[in-house]
């Protein structure tokens, strides 16, 4: 089953200010990516993102299923997310390993799941239903974590493989999270690297954190750091070329710095060996 | 509930009751659900900032901050979608007493929430004045028309049309608040929202029929509500402008 279509170039995290100059200049971008949530129902938003849609290959990222929530996944969320993957047919879907509701409240946030066998059967049944409402493969995303589960009984990187050995499902590798993870709660990067099957990591994402009360937090409101490129080339150098993003979402800069972040990430993209 | 099901309760609540300290056997660094902390305040309230410019303008920033503060603590979010947060903005200003020396701001935020649901609601196709043709003139007074999820109309006893329209961008603001109350029409043209002003009649009439009222109990209010209303030129105006996306019999 394939999970992704993406070509193995860099793309940009296209948000509302940049709608405008993408569309009326086309500039060269190899893909992107937008927040599935932002083009729910219809209207304009859809509109445009149709549009975008006939002139570059499209990735559809999720941030609110939260299908790593132990109760069921919502129904009119997955309905919504159905309705546009079938009007825009992207050449990728992702969704994140994290939850983000019980069945009284809602925290519209990435939240780290327990790394435990009993979670893995609850949250790979919700992985394979999402994946057979929708009639393809998703990718699902390791997370920035600042708190983590007690009782876990495996990395991120084992409950990945996992999940991917039970649903089929691909992965989406963000680099940042994995070295922000690193660095705040002392994760062990190279182990959580070995555990992902190579073969299933469908994309990669890139972003810049910044710094707050001594911890790494995952804004995407910076330039990419020299520590996560440099994990970043070695990743590519380990799996071959894979469509590389960057992602950009508080304090957004103009389109051509992102487009000089993509560069970056082409550049190390080309100097990659092709062993695959 | 499964050891790991409790422990996502119970950092959900952690996260959203800011107030309260958390259980040592659930493990959290302090640092760690500090950012989650800081992170649900302040989306919520960013969420509230964006679909709520007009009346932050009215407000000030400062004042607006502390509205959606004080929102956001009283209203969890209830959808994965952020989009869908913040719908009892105005109910709250409403009933909230710093609030209450601007009377109007609950119905223009009223106003911003259905101009907001209004630019996510989904695609409809709206009919033309054709479809009627099947129809015999004396079973006008019968039929039930559907508006599109995009367009609602609202009343208020403040003039909310005006007051919306001289606060964006590129618009002076020219209202007489005494000048009486007024009803807005909310919908989307060819992508675009849109806030007009509509005549007493016409308010009448698009209420009565988005409450499920044949045209013959619509055409009776707003003929109450105008002596002269125009009810051909009203139906037809409902269709040329995209009003009607079904009609039963």
């Amino acid at each position: 089953m394939s999970h992704s279509t993406l070509p193995a170039v860099a793309g940009i995290g296209l948000r509302a200010p940049h709608y405008r100059q993408v569309l009326d200049t086309l500039p060269p971008l190899g893909w992107v990516e937008v927040h599935s949530e932002n083009f729910f129902d219809g209207g304009m938003p859809l509109a445009m993102l149709q549009r975008v849609a006939e002139h570059y290959p499209l990735s559809l990222h999720g941030v609110g299923l939260g299908l790593g929530s132990l109760v069921r996944p919502d129904g009119k969320h997955l309905a919504a997310l159905k309705r546009l993957v079938d009007a825009i047919q992207p050449s990728a879907v992702s969704e994140h390993l994290s939850f983000n509701h019980s069945a009284q409240r809602y925290v519209n946030d990435l939240l780290p799941i327990p790394y435990t066998r009993a979670a893995l059967e609850v949250i790979a049944s919700h992985v394979a239903e999402t994946q057979e409402l929708l009639g393809r493969a998703i990718l699902l995303e390791n997370l920035s974590s600042y708190v983590e589960y007690p009782g876990n009984e495996m990395n991120e990187g084992e409950f990945l493989a996992e999940l991917v050995a039970r649903t089929g499902c691909g992965l989406l590798l963000d680099v940042n999270n994995l070295y922000v993870n690193g660095e705040n709660l002392g994760t062990d990067v190279q182990a959580v690297l070995a555990a992902l099957p190579a073969a299933a990591i469908g994309e990669i994402h890139l972003a810049g954190y910044s710094e707050r009360d001594g911890m790494l937090v995952d804004t995407h409101s910076q330039p990419v750091h020299p520590g996560v490129w440099q994990l970043y080339a070695q990743v590519i150098e380990k799996l071959g070329p894979r469509p590389t993003l960057i992602e950009w979402d508080l304090d957004i800069p103009p389109l051509d710095t992102l487009q000089a972040e993509a560069a970056k990430a082409d550049s190390i993209l080309q100097g990659a060996h092709h062993d695959a | 509930m499964t050891p790991e099901a409790r422990w996502q309760t119970a950092l959900l609540e952690l996260i959203a009751r800011q107030e309260q300290p958390p259980d040592d056997t659930l493990g959290l660094d302090a640092a760690g659900l500090a950012v989650y902390r800081n992170n649900y305040r302040l989306g919520l309230m960013d969420t509230l900032k964006m679909i709520y410019p007009v009346c932050g303008q009215i407000v000030g920033e400062e004042f607006f901050t502390g509205l959606a503060r004080e929102y956001s603590k009283r209203n969890a979010s209830l959808s994965g979608n952020l989009h869908e947060y913040g719908g009892l903005f105005g109910d709250f200003l409403q009933g909230f007493p710093p609030a209450q020396t601007l009377p109007y701001l609950a119905d223009v935020a009223r106003l911003e929430w259905a101009v907001h649901r209004s630019y996510y609601a989904i695609d409809q196709q709206a009919l033309t004045a054709v479809a009627l043709t099947g129809v015999a003139a004396e079973h006008y007074g019968a039929l039930q028309f559907r508006l599109p999820d995009s367009c609602t109309v609202l009343s208020s006893p403040w003039p909310i049309v005006g007051i919306w329209q001289g606060h964006q961008p590129g618009h002076a603001l020219e209202v007489n608040l005494d000048a009486g109350g007024e009803a807005a029409l909310v919908q989307r043209n060819a992508g675009r929202v849109g806030v007009t002003l509509l005549s007493p009649g016409m308010a009448a009439l698009l209420h009565s029929l988005q409450q499920g009222e044949t045209l013959g109990q619509a055409a009776e209010q707003a003929l109450q509500a105008e002596a002269d209303f125009d009810l051909q030129a009203a139906l037809l105006h409902l269709f040329t402008d995209g009003l009607i996306t079904e009609f039963h019999l």
